[in-house]
Parts: C-alpha cells; structure tokens; sequence
C-alpha cells in the first residue's frame, strides 16, 4: 500500500482528506492490514458460506401510508430546501 | 425537602416496590439522579444532554402508580447511548456529522420500552459512530471513568456505563458492535449483555455494522439486565433481521454443567497479570455452583478479531455511505456535487471513522475482496460452527471480557491495533451471533474492577441470567 492507493481510497468514499492526513492513514493502515493479513494464510475446509438462520423478507409491494405523511417531519432536518424540495449542486 | 434515596443499592425491582408503596415519588427519584449528574456529569461527560421533559415524563410514569397500571420499568430513570433514536430528540452518535440532527421517529425497541413510562433521563456519550473502546474518539470530548477519573470508562457505551456507575442512572441502554457493551460494563464494575443477535430490533439504532450490532442494557445487577432484556426483545417489520418469536428455539442439547476456557486464555498470552489473576480466582465460582472448567483448543477462534476488522469496517463503509450531507446534519457548501460530499463527510468524521471507513473501502475494493472480504466470511462461518460443536459438549464459554483493566486517558490512542486487541474477547459472540453477559467479580488492590464474560448458544440468554445470578450469589 503506497500513499496513492490512500488517496484513491479517500476519492471513492469521498473524503477530503489532507496530505499530511493521508501520510498518518498510510501508516494506521499498513499496521491494521499487516494484523489482519492472518485470515490469508488460513485454510478453509469449506468453499461457501452456509445459507444462515436469517431469510429475506419481503413485504408485499403496497401503499403503507398517505403521501406526505412524513414529509413535513423530515424536510424538517434537511439543510438546505426551496419550496419543499432538497436542495444539492447542479449534477449535470 | 430531599429524600434520602440509596443509589448505590438500588436496583430496578427495589425502586418498583419503593414507588409503588409511594415511599418516593417518581420526580424525587429523578431528582436524586439530577443532583448526581449536577455535580458529577460536568467532569466525568457521562451524558451530552439532560432532556428538557424529564418532568412530563415523570408525571406521565406517577399517573400509572396512581390507577395501578404501572409495570416493572415505570418511572425509572434510565440513561440512553447516543445512537438510539428517540422521536424529536436530538442524536449524534457522537459524531459532528450529524450535528443538529433531529431523530424523526423512535426505534421499535425504544419505542416499546416507552410504553411502560420509564424516565428517559438523557443521551449518553460514545465512541463516534460506536468505533472504539474508550470513548476517546467521540466528536463531543472524553468520557472519564467514574470509579478513576484518569481512567477511560470503557467503549463505545463508555457514556451509559458512566452515567450507571456515577449514579446518575439506575440503568443504561447502549449497544454493541464487538463487547461495546461487555468491556464498558467491566470497566465500571457493572452488568453488561448482548442478546442473541436477531432479538433486539435495530430500527432506529443507528447501525455501524449491521450484521454484529444489538441493543443492550447496562445494569448493576444481573436481574435488572434480564427485566430490560425481556422489555427489549422485540419482532419488527422494519429490522428484517428480527427474528419471530416462534423461531427463537435454540438447538436441542443437554445441560452438561462444564464451562470451556480457550486455551490461549488459560496460557495468559497477551492478558493484563492482574486481569488473568482474578479469571483465575473467578473459575473457582464455577466450581462452587457444580460446574467442571475445561481447557478448550479452539482451530478458528483465535482468527475472530481479525475477521472481525475486516466484516465490520467493510460494514461501516456501506453503512456511513448514507451521511452525505444532503438530507441532514452537518453540511460544508461547495462549487460541485464531488467536492460537497468530500468536505462534508472529509471534516465531519472524525479520525478514527475516516480510517475504518478506507479501511472497509479497501477490504472490498476489487482485487482485495476475495482475499480480504471473502475469506473472512467464510471464517465467520467456521468460527461460528466452531462454537456450535463445542456447545454440544459445554454450557458456556467463560473468558474475561477485555485483556486490561481500565487504561488511562490517552492510551492507545495513537496505536490503533493496540486499541482494537481490546475487543479480542468480544468478537466470537458477535460474529456468531451468540448471547453474551459480562458481570463483575470484585476489584484489584489498586481499586479497579475486575470482571469475567460468559458466552452461550443462540436463544439460551435466559441460561445466562440463571448461572449470572447463582454467580453473583457466590461472588459475593
């Protein structure tokens, strides 16, 4: 791992991190993964995982509740809103 | 007027029978623990707020002594961890990232513990985002150790173990990722349970890694643990990990009356002398209450932090993806969408977020998933079914729950595998998803507690509470 794999990590889980951080991280990072590194060289008898005791579910694909039941409450939070809507930069 | 109220001794049940025969009122109990808090909370940082309706709660609870519908949780006054949502209360989960948040419904275990009126006193302080085990790496300061205030309380639940064992709480919710709250609760001399992953529901538990999180309680006694483990269990639509309550049937087995210790913790490799000295001394409680100590060898188990560092921080990855600062919380204005997502999330998590966050980006980014990922799912999978064989043989895993006692202020903080082998007892229960009790067993000379962990099969944590209280009847 070299400092650049640190950054490209903090680019794809959009973190703006500075460099003097990104050193500090390169550091945390080679030790935590030199730890972990042990689950490589352990051999596993089985190839796949069990299917375990949890299920899917699904709820049927209907209405549960009247439009704009929530949406007062929850716009509440949002930082920045014009006329009901949530407000971000321009995507395109 | 102030009555006397002993803190230090009450319990759940003793404070039911003291407000039902109206030896105090549900406001003087809350009072007792206001003035606690007054004068302790400022130092310790136990709670970040004292909620501003304690007294309508408080009559709300009086109103159900008065026509005798009140139940076992009525009126009491409980401290709640940072991450459990309450409706129209703030929330943080000890980060600045969700600064100003304010939680737009409860969760269904809160909610159903609400129904009997307790007093939800205020929110407790944690690990930011419920990642570590001191309590250091909250966005909104430290939390002292009440019992040595140089001393960490322990973590993530480091603010509720505090506020119980200041006593400014009779009893405390929290919830844990990997022991946040079995190592808290034995660095503050207190009960600390994980119920059977798929018994608490997580709606409105704000997740970290959700395969491994569980609400729990934080008490001084083993029963009190068991009266809110039964007012938490719950089913719920919205945690399609619940588990009904027709499928909580653990695997049939006979009561063997041994208890297995791992090797490597017989052998005291990597364990604090004064933490394996009093293990030692605690096998004995067993053998006083007819139970036979067996030395386990264990293949996998010795891999569960590992792969416990590697399943949740690709957990916390996914999971902290949502805080974008679009909907709530704090938000840092940029020219372009990229750099918006980058500044927020870039200063409102903290350091130790940031890094589990790349770490569990990495475990999962292309070329590394299946040496990283991949193999410790599978892993998991064999811890799990390692632990269920010895199961077959053995009522319970006993181990301490965390290889120091308390440590002071600061430490660790700049070795972070170091702060991670904290959890090294903690992670076979979470990643198989085992019930788990750590209960105290007395302090060292130096005044520290000392305490010891219990582990039993899926669905037998009422097991737990049995041998807990014959336990803490020996300890004595």
């Amino acid at each position: 791992m070299q400092l650049q794999d640190i950054k490209h990590l903090a680019v794809l889980a959009r973190l703006d991190i500075s460099d003097t951080e990104a050193e500090g991280l390169l550091g945390d990072l080679k030790e935590i993964i030199a730890y972990i590194d042990q689950v490589t060289r352990v051999t596993v008898s089985g190839t796949e995982v069990d299917v375990p005791e949890h299920r899917n579910v699904a709820r049927e694909d209907t209405v549960t509740n009247p439009g704009g039941q929530y949406t007062e409450i929850i716009m509440e939070d949002v930082p920045e809103k014009q006329d009901g809507y949530v407000k971000v930069n321009k995507i395109l | 007027m102030t009555t006397h109220i002993d803190l230090k001794n009450l319990t759940i049940e003793k404070a039911h029978e003291a407000l039902k025969s109206g030896e105090y009122s549900v406001q003087e109990l809350c009072d007792a623990y206001l003035a606690v808090i007054a004068e302790k909370n400022p130092d310790i940082n136990a709670y970040l707020e004292i909620f501003d309706d304690i007294k309508a709660q408080a009559e709300a609870a009086q109103k159900r002594f008065a026509d005798g519908t009140a139940t076992m949780l009525t009126g009491i006054p409980m401290a709640i961890k940072d991450n459990l949502l309450i409706k129209g209360k703030k929330v943080t989960a000890g980060s600045k990232i969700l600064e100003g948040y304010i939680a737009t419904y409860s969760g269904a275990a809160i909610e159903k513990i609400q129904k009997e009126n307790p007093v939800f006193l205020g929110r407790t302080n944690m690990d930011e985002f419920a990642m570590g085990s001191s309590t250091q790496t909250s966005a909104f300061g430290v939390t002292r150790n009440p019992l040595d205030r140089e001393r960490v309380p322990g973590g993530s639940s480091g603010g509720s173990a505090a506020a119980v064992s200041m006593l400014g709480a009779l009893v405390a919710l929290g919830s844990e990722t990997c022991g946040s709250l079995r190592q808290p609760a034995s660095y503050n001399g207190l009960v600390g349970f994980k119920p059977t992953y798929g018994s608490v529901s997580r709606s409105g538990l704000i997740a970290m890694g959700n395969s491994l999180d569980q609400i729990g309680p934080l008490t001084k006694t083993v029963g009190e643990a068991e009266i809110l483990a039964k007012a938490l269990e719950t089913y719920d639509t919205l945690d399609a990990t619940t588990v009904s309550f027709d499928n909580r049937v653990p695997k049939e087995k006979k009561q063997t009356k041994k208890i297995a210790v791992p090797k490597d913790v017989m052998s005291g490799e990597g364990i604090d002398k004064e933490v394996y000295d009093a293990f030692i001394k605690s096998l004995e409680a067993f053998k006083k209450i007819g139970y036979e100590v067996e030395e386990v060898d264990f293949k996998y188990i010795k891999y569960s932090l590992a792969v416990y560092y590697i399943v949740m921080p690709a957990e916390v990855s996914t999971n902290l993806e949502r805080l974008d600062g679009v909907r709530y919380g704090h938000q840092v204005k940029a020219d372009n969408l990229f750099d918006f997502y980058s500044k927020t999330r870039g200063t409102g998590f903290g350091r130790e977020a940031r890094r589990r966050i790349l770490l569990g980006t990495y475990v999962l980014s292309h070329g590394y998933y299946d040496a990283y990922y991949r193999k410790a799912i599978m892993l998991r999978n064999e811890i799990t079914k390692e632990l269920d064989a010895m199961f077959e043989k053995f009522d319970f895993l006993v181990t301490p729950p965390a290889p120091t006692l308390p440590f002071k202020l600061g430490e660790k903080m700049t070795d972070p595998v170091a702060m991670y082998l904290s959890d090294v007892f903690s992670a076979p229960a979470n990643l198989s998803g085992c019930p788990a009790i750590a209960m105290p067993t007395g302090f060292t000379n130096t005044g520290l507690p000392t305490s010891i962990q219990l582990t039993a099969p899926r669905w037998r944590d009422n097991e737990l509470f049995s041998i807990g209280k014959e336990l803490e009847r020996v300890l004595q």
